[in-house]
Formats: C-alpha cells, structure tokens, sequence
C-alpha cells in the first residue's frame, strides 16, 4: 500500500483541462480551487459523476489547497491571476507546480509575460503544454522545465495515467 | 509557518537570518488532517517531518493487528523513520496525524543539498541525532527495569504533553503497557494523593 499524492488544481474550471482531472482523479486526490464557484461546482460534479469513489474536494481558499498538496497544477485564468499566485508562492516552496499550458492565443500570450521560474523560485516548475488539442486524438503534452527529477515525476504521472509525453529539459 | 523551525536551530547552533532564509527554501510546507498519513509501514520513507505545529505518532502493527507507538511528535519535534530515511529500505512504522497538523518536509536529498549549503545545519542535525540517541537509551532502559507506576510517572514528568494532549490507550501503548494496566496506575496514583 503506498500514500496517495495530493494534487491541488488551481484553476480547476478550465475545461480544456477536464480529460487529465479526470483521469488524475482516479488515481490521486484532488483538491479543486477556482474563483469561479458555480464553475468549480460544475467541474467537481462532473469529476464526481465519472470517478465515484475518488477524493475529490472543492476547496475555499488556493493557499490550504495548495499547502495540502504535495503537487499543484496552475491552470486557466489563475495562470495570470497575481492575487492566486501570490497566495500560494510561500506554501509551493520545493514542491512540484505544473503550469497547464493550451497551444491557444491566451497562454501564448502568457508566456511572453512571465516567468514561472522568477514567480516561484524555490519550486519545480513543470510547463505542459497539450500539444495535440482534437479531443478525439490521443492526448500528447510536452513537459519542459529545469528539474530532471520534477520532469520524470510528471512524466511518470502523466504516462501513468495513459497520456502520450515528450521531456524536453532546459538547462 | 517557520516560527518552531527557527526556534529549534537557533537553541542549538547559530544562523544568521539570512542562513534560515536559504535555510527555508530547502523544506516542503505540507498540512496534513487528523488520521492522515505521512508514511505508511512497508513503504520507503523519504521525508524526515518537523512538526510546526500538530502531533503525529510513529507506529508498528503486529500480526495481531495490536499498534505499539513508537514515538509522539509534537510542535518543534521532528519525526521520520530514520533507518528507512538514511537507508532507502522499507520503513517498519506508519506515522499519522493525531490533528490537523502543519509540517515541514526535508527529502533525503535536500537534506544533503542544506548540509553542503549551510554546514552548520549538519552541526544541527547531530545535535539532534545524539539528543535522540540518549532518548532512546533511556526509554529501553526504563522499558527493561522499571515497574509501571515509574514508567507512567517519568513520562509525566518529562513529557507532561504526551500525558495532557494523547489520548491514554496510545499513552499505554507507548509504555508498553496494557490500557487496563495503564487505568489501574492512574487510579493508584490519584488515589495516594
């Protein structure tokens, strides 16, 4: 028997981000925030519907989500929210934060903004970008980030739940 | 968040704060709920817990399904399976939360990573190794010659906590003791006061 990893999905309404909930909720526990209640509930609902028996929260605030968490995906308009990620900057120290990344004009644009590395300094910041968007299609992401054991972690995870994943490394 | 850490190295060795801010970003911030587990027996433990505020204990189960506490951690106690932790083999406890507890993870390879960054961090973790050591001498000693009544009353008295804030079937546990055995002494005691 092994202790489950927690993930804390900040964010969590984005739909285009459903299918990965989704299959992550059958493995893991997740703990959702988003500022938008009734899509929060919609999401958890929809999570709930599909994973029955998952340990799956709707969580008030992003700072306990994400200090429950040993994982924390950053994901939709939370991306660029400065409030959010500054309420979870000092309790994301040293853990894993997946940024969620859609080849859209919206996250396109948040790249040339900022810099997750600069924002939160002490984490492992794992970029993933869905590089394969038709729904039908088997889902392929990109992972990229600095930290080798962060981005085999992810991989594991991501490939673990039946997702297709190619590492690039940055140095 | 980092108050009890602070608190802790600074009784044993000095850091500037500067050093306990580098110091800081070696450690994963990690709340865990009452019954919630940090390692589970069977598993490798990979973190070694300061509690910033909370309680865990650190526990084996035998064949009968009998727990028997290891140890009690409360605010500014660390807690890990050490041999697990140093070694990489399977752990021989499960540590649970007692409460809502507040933690502060350092992995096995942080904890390399701090000791090269600030080498008065390996001065501290000694200190605390032996402090543990003499612990752990005292209670296999007191488990091997003293009688119930002296067991119960030296925990009272150097860990008035345990006493206070556990519930009595763990405390009984933890002495190695039965939790009727455990009722009978209490009530000796109250009784000759």
């Amino acid at each position: 028997m092994q202790n489950s990893k927690t993930f804390a999905v900040i964010g969590a309404s984005d739909n285009r981000n459903f299918a990965v909930l989704n299959e992550l909720a059958a493995r893991y526990q997740l703990l959702l925030f988003d500022k938008n209640e009734k899509a929060l509930s919609e999401i958890h609902q929809a999570l709930l519907v599909q994973n029955r028996y998952a340990s799956i929260e709707k969580m008030a605030c992003p700072t306990n989500a994400s200090w429950e968490a040993d994982v924390i995906i950053l994901s939709g308009f939370c991306i660029n929210d400065a409030d959010v990620v500054h309420n979870i900057k000092n309790v994301a120290t040293a853990k894993i934060v997946i940024i969620m990344e859609n080849d859209d004009e919206f996250t396109k644009s948040i790249n040339h903004q900022v810099s997750f590395d600069l924002i939160f300094p002490h984490s492992k910041i794992i970029e993933v970008i869905n590089i394969n968007t038709d729904d039908k299609a088997e889902k392929e992401f990109l992972l990229e980030g600095h930290d080798s054991y962060a981005l085999d972690t992810v991989s594991n995870i991501f490939e673990g739940i039946g997702f297709k994943t190619y590492v690039s490394q940055i140095n | 968040m980092y108050e009890q850490l602070e608190k802790s190295i600074n009784e044993k060795v000095a850091l500037s704060t500067e050093e306990f801010e580098l110091c800081k970003t070696f450690f994963i911030p990690k709340k865990i709920r009452k019954k919630q587990t940090l390692l589970l027996e069977g598993d490798v433990c990979t973190y070694n817990a300061f509690v910033e505020k909370g309680i865990l204990r650190s526990y084996t189960t035998d064949d009968k399904g009998h727990e028997n506490v290891m140890q009690f951690a409360f605010d500014g106690w660390w807690i890990t399976d050490l041999s697990s932790f140093l070694t990489g083999g399977n752990s021989t406890y499960t540590i649970e939360a007692l409460e809502d507890s507040e933690l502060l993870l350092l992995t096995t390879t942080a904890r390399e990573s701090l000791m090269n960054a600030l080498p008065v961090f390996e001065r501290y973790q000694r200190l605390l190794l032996q402090n543990a050591y003499i612990a752990l001498q005292t209670r296999i000693n007191s488990a091997l010659t003293a009688t119930a009544e002296e067991k119960y009353l030296k925990l009272t008295t150097s860990y008035p906590d345990i006493v206070a804030r556990i519930p009595q079937h763990m405390v009984a546990s933890y002495l190695g003791l039965t939790p009727e055995t455990l009722s009978r002494v209490r009530k000796q005691i109250t009784l000759r006061k």
